[in-house]
């Protein structure tokens, strides 16, 4: 009982103290080491009123509830060593981020006209840009090849999109680009 | 167009790759279709015709010919040869393109062609050959 009194006592004046760990270079742990500003006194009597000693006192000779004070930082430092962070991948890292023809692999063929029209505007005719079918470079490439291939071999429509088409699924919002269109 | 006529066509186009010494795989019919456009050929306009798709191997040399055949031909409303190309698996660069453009690769790249090329107001300065290496006038 005696002994919680005098540590409240003491962490009623508490210093606190930064040790840098070695750590990795970007990571800084801060450790708390809180050092009593005096002595423990014990319960003062009535009668005699013993003068607090000094708080000339190094670190080193510093004991609470016969704890060595240094012996405690040494036994903190340690444990906070052994709690380190353990080099690994990251396991929250997310699968990255497929283009639709990518992730379901799907063939870009000149005479595929269906799919070719998934990727042209109902208004004008005309293949949206990357920006809006978020595809990646190369699937789009292939795709604007496949569609000129299929307009010039008379599979696929020119200047708008089929009418049998029109209410193909649309795989895309035109009106959501990555990149705010000019038009 | 009768179905006799159609298989004459086809038989003539077959032939014709035949003669150029080249190899024919396969020969599908995609069926009769109406145009995605009217096509004006041989004086006339068409609105629907019938697809087919011959599969053969030839030497660069002889397609030529065989196109040239084609065109001739009164029968085809347009002939279109193309290579056989597989699809190379891709390597999908989505989520480095969605990146800004401070992050992207693609322009990373594009920023280190700029550094290799002359710039502009070295590109047409007059390059004296003599061994003076200076510039007398």
């Amino acid at each position: 009982m005696a002994s919680t009194l005098i540590s409240r006592r003491i962490f009623s004046q508490v210093k606190n103290i930064r040790v840098r760990q070695h750590v990795t270079p970007m990571q800084c742990v801060v450790m708390r080491v809180s050092i009593a500003g005096c002595h423990s006194g014990g319960t003062t009597t009535t009668t005699t009123t013993i003068p607090p000693p000094t708080t000339d006192v190094t670190k080193s000779e510093q004991k609470v509830d016969g704890w060595d004070l240094a012996q405690v930082e040494n036994l903190l430092q340690e444990a906070s060593l052994s709690d380190m962070p353990v080099a690994m991948k990251n396991p929250y890292e997310q699968a990255p981020v497929q283009c639709l023809l990518c992730k379901y692999q799907v063939p870009v063929d000149y005479k595929n006209v269906r799919l070719l029209s998934q990727f042209v505007s109902p208004f004008t005719g005309r293949v949206y840009g990357r920006n809006i079918t978020r595809l990646c470079k190369k699937q789009q490439e292939r795709l604007e090849n496949a569609i000129k291939k299929s307009q010039n071999a008379g599979f696929m429509t020119v200047m708008l999109k089929s009418v049998e088409f029109l209410k193909d699924p649309k795989l895309f919002d035109p009106n959501n680009p990555i990149k705010p269109h000019n038009y | 167009m009768p179905k006799v006529r159609t298989v004459e066509t086809v038989k003539r186009v077959a032939e014709s790759i035949l003669d150029e010494g080249c190899y024919l795989n396969k020969i599908v019919s995609l069926g009769v279709r109406e145009l995605p456009y009217k096509i004006r050929n041989h004086g006339r306009l068409h609105s629907r015709g019938n697809y087919f798709l011959v599969r053969f191997v030839a030497p660069p040399s002889s397609i030529t010919n065989i196109s040239d055949n084609c065109l001739r031909d009164l029968d085809i409303i347009r002939p279109f040869i193309s290579k056989v190309e597989g699809q190379p698996a891709i390597s999908c660069s989505l989520h480095q393109d969605l990146k800004p453009p401070a992050f992207r690769p693609e322009v990373h790249q594009m920023m280190e062609e700029a550094k290799k090329r002359v710039p502009i107001y070295a590109r047409n300065k007059f390059k004296l050959n003599t061994p003076m290496g200076y510039n007398p006038f």
